[in-house]
């Protein structure tokens, strides 16, 4: 009798095992000339000195300065051409002093801070970040500050912060900033009071400071003009955002080849939103090696299609993306949720999948972006009860978005 | 270096924290895949080339763009380079790989070298040992992504820093040997278990000769009875256990260890303590449905360590199952009748049962010290 039960129950676990394996493709070119790769250090005069540098650092790899700048150009390649293999780079410089660390947070396994470089401690927590090991990155970032006084590190606590929904606690990182960079002070303080029921004046606060954003390293210039461009947007002021996302634009243009994918992605965005997806297109043609970029184009092509127009190339962007989130997904990689939430809502139109995938980035990132993505997968799928912790934390934080509140409210359908 | 140079790199730094919305290119990772075909060794191991160069410099002429000359002239280099950051083990004896082609294959990420892999291992291997170390040194988010086959079976895996080996058993694979194999270590695990033994030995003992509540001996005038009280304890016991031992073992829900450890020293307590002082006489099946509950959930662990396959986990369980079965009823085949011719005799009681049941008392009180309160005796 016990047998049989135990059958029941062993069966009911279903444990078939595992779909055989697709064998890999591979070819002989045709010959010696074919040219296989490019090389990125044949298009970029940094990462030419990135590798010089690389060369010094491990001959002395123990040392704390070098080791820093190394990883500061590292990441700094990594952010304008958007591109991980950098980030990896500088977790090997910064590797010698987190040891047995593995970088990954697991709780208590994460070592004291004792005399470690300050420098290189802050690096280890925006790598952290990077990866969305946010627990791993506030540890160090709070260790560090805990220390001593570190202006870079002041901003990257508030970043974080902010990434997670925080902005209240964002202000004061923003404001202890002041003593060091006065303009990223003053971007930090308008991002986060302009979550938090001050869009207003912090978009007045940023014109303020524009007219010195000319002599301003081109980073810091790209980061406040999207900023009010983002802030404007949000506030309805449809007009007025599109000039300022066509200022950051025309900007990052005249400082050279380097793209900003942020404020690309943004721009995109607000263009979705002013139902112009037409536009997405022809901005982004150039920026198809950028997931996040690839998939506003495919959103375009999407609403184009759903329009009535001929997309040809949905089709393949759609596939690439779908290959492009399984290889990350494969890598064992979280870093891609906000991504496949609004591929699965906006391309595959699975709401189900798509509020899924949002309610748990929703666990991670909390930015205005996530939000939305949760409010319209939920109303999507036709449960907006799923939607409550995020309506929650708009009751929370005053968010002038009169599209989030139009989505956060019930709709007569859906209730 | 200039200050203001240093508070451009700073904020460049902190503001690609802002740049989350647009995830990039790729990381780096390789593709592994080997097959197992008796003692021989077959597969293919793509590589970016960007990694390559990065690692080993492939771009001879400097001029940015790889060409198929330069890789294909760079042969022997990749196969050292590559081969020497991958090991693996046949039952902890090499198996030497080699580099029989090169070629190339597209990916996502860009155009990859594709190593064509052969091996030769000394035998057919119970179990295979990988370690992998392929460019952690310079990109510790570089990741190994590796499919392993052999007989029909698969297992896959993610090579990284913090878990760069992989150890497996493709002998395990057919159903029969699956079976032999848990049947196996669910007798061993009875057999030598302490804790277990002395639990059922407890319970046992007194099959024949049973001390009276209010004092005196009841002894059994039939093997018969006895055998048969026996069995009802023992089918209480096993039904019990094997309802806890499988929900634990597929992973459904978690005991607590040292709950369970505590416990299950608790039963020795009990068990023992009731031959000296009889509690339960005729409620001992019902008992036995307790004690079983708990002991299902500590062999489990047992079992959870060892874990199951992914394939044929049906088979597994019941084979672990019927194992421990099959131990615990060699005990009560040994026990129960050697207690019955010995019930006459006055030796049995007061060299055996009595002195018997009050060591194991000794030491489940031991256990039970130990196990709740993490006490260490010295």
């Amino acid at each position: 009798m016990h047998r049989s039960a135990l059958l029941a129950l062993v069966l009911a676990s279903g444990g078939v095992g595992v779909a055989l394996a697709t064998t890999m493709m591979s070819y002989l070119p045709a010959d010696d000339e074919v040219v296989l790769e490019l090389l990125p250090l044949s298009r970029d005069a940094k990462v030419r000195e990135l590798h010089q540098l690389r060369q010094t650092l491990t001959a002395q790899p123990h040392d704390a300065a070098l080791a820093a700048d190394y990883a500061r150009r590292a990441i700094a390649l990594g952010r304008s051409q958007s591109d991980p293999r950098f980030y990896g780079y500088a977790a090997a410089a910064l590797a010698p002093w987190f040891v047995g660390d593995d970088g990954a947070s697991n709780g208590a396994t994460l070592a004291p801070i004792g005399d470690k470089p300050a420098d290189i401690v802050w690096l280890q927590a925006t790598l952290m970040q990077q990866r969305h090991d946010f627990d791993g990155a506030m540890h160090w970032l709070d260790a560090l500050l805990q220390r001593e006084e570190v202006g870079p590190a002041r901003l990257t606590r508030a970043s974080l912060l902010l990434v997670q929904g925080r902005q209240r606690e964002a202000v004061r990182d923003c404001a202890a900033l002041a003593r060091h960079d006065v303009l990223a002070a003053t971007t930090c303080g308008a991002l986060a009071a302009s979550l938090d029921g001050r869009a207003v004046s912090a978009l007045a606060a940023l014109d303020t400071i524009m007219p010195q954003l000319d002599r301003a390293p081109v980073e810091q210039r790209l980061w406040t003009l999207t900023l009010a461009a983002e802030i404007a947007s949000r506030l309805d002021r449809t007009d007025e955002a599109t000039q300022r996302f066509e200022r950051a634009l025309a900007a990052m243009r005249s400082a050279g080849p380097d793209r900003d994918a942020y404020l690309l992605a943004a721009y995109a965005d607000h263009l979705l939103d002013q139902g112009q997806p037409q536009a997405v297109a022809a901005l982004l043609h150039d920026d198809m090696r950028v997931d996040g970029l690839l998939l506003r184009v495919a959103i375009a092509e999407r609403r184009l299609q759903q329009a009535g127009v001929a997309t040809p190339s949905l089709d393949l962007h759609r596939q690439q993306l779908q290959a492009r989130f399984d290889a990350v997904r494969l890598r064992g990689d979280t870093t891609h949720g906000r991504e496949e939430a609004m591929f699965a809502l906006h391309v595959e139109s699975d709401a189900t999948r798509a509020l899924s995938l949002a309610l748990a980035n929703w666990q991670l990132q909390r930015e205005p972006i996530d939000a939305r993505l949760v409010l319209e997968a939920a109303n999507a799928a036709g449960e907006p009860a799923a939607a409550a912790p995020v309506r929650q934390w708009l009751r929370d934080h005053a968010i002038e978005d009169p599209l989030l509140q139009r989505f956060a409210s019930p709709t007569p359908g859906n209730r | 270096m200039q200050r203001w140079l240093y508070q451009v790199l700073a904020l460049i730094v902190a503001l690609s924290l802002f740049s989350e919305r647009a995830a990039a290119h790729a990381a780096s990772t390789s593709y592994l895949e080997l097959q197992l075909n008796q003692a021989e060794l077959a597969g293919q191991w793509d590589i970016a080339l960007r990694d390559l160069d990065e690692a080993i410099g492939l771009d001879a002429d400097g001029d940015g763009l790889l060409t198929w000359g330069e890789v294909r002239r760079a042969s022997d280099a990749i196969e050292a380079y590559a081969l020497s950051r991958l090991q693996i083990d046949a039952d902890g004896v090499a198996c030497p790989l080699h580099l029989h082609e090169l070629r190339v294959a597209d990916h996502l990420d860009g155009r990859y070298a594709a190593l064509m892999l052969t091996g030769d291992c000394a035998a057919t291997p119970a179990a295979l040992q990988l370690r992998y170390g392929l460019l952690f040194d310079i990109d510790p988010s570089h990741r190994g992504l590796l499919k392993l086959s052999a007989k029909g079976r698969i297992v896959s895996d993610v090579m990284s820093p913090s878990q760069p080996q992989l150890v497996w058993q493709p002998g395990v694979s057919d159903i029969g040997r699956t079976f032999r194999t848990y049947l196996h270590e669910g007798v061993w695990h009875v057999w030598t278990g302490w804790d277990h033994l002395l639990f059922l030995a407890a319970l046992f003992l007194p099959a024949a000769t049973r001390r009276r509540r209010g004092g005196g001996w009841q002894i059994a005038d039939s093997l018969r009875a006895p055998l048969l009280d026996a069995a009802r304890i023992v089918t209480a016991f096993t039904l019990a256990h094997a309802a806890t031992l499988s929900i634990a073992a597929l992973g459904w829900v978690q005991f607590p260890t040292r709950w369970v450890e505590s416990a299950v020293a608790a039963t020795v307590v009990f068990a023992a303590l009731n031959n000296l002082l009889p509690m339960v006489g005729r409620g001992l099946p019902w008992l036995a449905v307790g004690f079983g509950l708990i002991h299902g959930s500590a062999i489990a662990g047992a079992l959870l360590e060892l874990g199951l396959p992914t394939t044929g986990r049906v088979w597994a369980l019941l084979a672990f199952n019927i194992g421990v079965e099959l131990a615990q009823l060699s005990l009560v085949m040994l026990v129960v009748p050697a207690g019955y011719w010995l019930r006459n005799q006055r030796g049995y009681r007061y060299a055996v049962l009595i002195p018997g049941s009050v060591l194991v008392l000794l030491i489940g009180l031991l256990w039970f010290v130990e196990r709740a309160f993490s006490w260490t005796w010295i």
